[in-house]
């Protein structure tokens, strides 16, 4: 059985489990520093107390009460120091929490504020590209419907000019049968006759007839 | 050229005018050779006993038709020829009407005797004396006359001119379409 009972240290709240990481270790070695500084005093307590029993046998039990004393001294010293040092890590630790809290509230913000303008910047990015393609396709379609106009034009266009053609060549037909109708009964013979000697002159120029 | 032929052909323009011309003045020399056998007899006399003595047919329409001009070549006309030589000579005329410079005239109106009287002296006083023409009926000429000679046609109608003019007569349609669009 140990020469005297080592009381538990006392239960510090865990920090909040959506803190960061390196504010839980900053928390852990506070904490691992405390409890580091009371053992020693606890062991050096009872390192002279082993002292002291193994020095003085007749004397022990003075020097046991002495040393019980001393102890009990020591101990609420230490525990006075435990509890003080405890109080200010707590006290540090929830000011580092504040501060932690304040400045989660404010990277939240930040990040928040940097969503934002990243999903404004995508959306104007996609309201960009979206009106680029549809005024890409605005103007695809816009030229395939020109190019199938254009066919559909030509197309007309031939059509048109075969059938003028037909009603070029039927006018000259029936032109020249209107000639011959006409001609044939408005010509009197003195006419034809001129119509022949001219044929004549025009031969006998052409040395038609050698 | 033969002499008779030339005579002939003074007053004789078409072919087939020639043709029939030269045939009775065979026939009337032949009457007066081998019939009245009288060479001093008048030609206007030799006629009219030609006349007496054919039955009515061809030969007699033909003397009629061209009394006048069998007179016109007068009386020594026909003393030129004897029984032994009138064979010989129109076989001749026959042959040298084969090579004669005859034209061809395509017409599209029917022609009278005395157009071709004038018709017939324009040939003869500008393609030659010797020259003699053929008529056909081309009622789609319309106009004016087309010609054929040693195998060469030549187009003078109206109807070719219109032809001709068809491409300018589409333009100047199209002209008027573009114009009035």
């Amino acid at each position: 059985m140990p020469i005297f009972s080592k009381k538990a240290a006392p239960v510090v709240s865990s920090p909040p489990a959506s803190a960061p990481d390196w504010a839980i270790h900053e928390s852990q070695t506070l904490l691992y520093g405390a409890q580091k500084k009371a053992q020693n005093i606890l062991a050096q307590a009872e390192l002279e107390g082993i002292k002291m029993a193994s020095e003085s046998g007749a004397g022990i039990k003075q020097y046991e009460a002495e040393y019980n004393q001393q102890l009990a001294s020591q101990i609420k010293v230490a525990e006075g120091n435990f509890e003080a040092s405890l109080k200010q890590l707590t006290a540090q630790y929830a000011q580092f929490t504040t501060q932690l809290q304040g400045q989660t509230q404010n990277t939240q913000a930040a990040v928040e504020e940097l969503v934002k303008t990243h999903i404004n910047e995508i959306l104007l990015n996609l309201e960009q590209k979206l009106m680029d393609f549809l005024t890409q396709s605005q103007q695809k379609s816009s030229e395939a419907i020109t190019l199938e106009l254009k066919a559909a034009q030509d197309m007309i266009e031939n059509y048109r000019t075969q059938q003028f053609k037909l009603i070029d060549d039927n006018i000259v037909a029936v032109l020249e049968r209107t000639f011959s109708l006409v001609l044939q009964k408005k010509l009197t013979l003195e006419d034809q006759l001129d119509l022949v000697y001219d044929a004549l002159e025009k031969a006998k120029a052409e040395k038609f007839f050698g | 050229m033969n002499q008779v032929l030339t005579i002939i052909l003074k007053e004789t323009y078409t072919k087939t005018s020639l043709l029939r011309r030269v045939r009775l003045a065979k026939d009337v020399a032949n009457f007066a050779l081998f019939h009245l056998q009288d060479p001093n007899l008048s030609l206007e006399i030799t006629l009219e006993k030609l006349l007496a003595a054919t039955p009515a047919g061809p030969l007699k329409t033909q003397v009629e038709a061209n009394k006048d001009w069998l007179l016109s070549l007068g009386d020594n006309f026909f003393k030129q020829f004897d029984k032994s030589q009138i064979n010989v000579i129109f076989n001749q005329i026959q042959s040298e009407i084969e090579v004669l410079k005859s034209i061809t005239i395509y017409l599209p109106f029917e022609i009278y005797d005395r157009d071709i009287q004038s018709l017939g002296q324009w040939f003869k006083k500008n393609v030659g004396q010797e020259a003699i023409f053929e008529f056909a009926y081309a009622p789609d000429l319309i106009g004016g006359c087309s010609l054929s000679y040693k195998g060469i046609v030549k187009d003078y109608s109206i109807k070719t001119r219109v032809q001709l003019n068809r491409q300018a007569l589409i333009q100047e349609l199209q002209n008027l379409k573009h114009g009035s669009s």
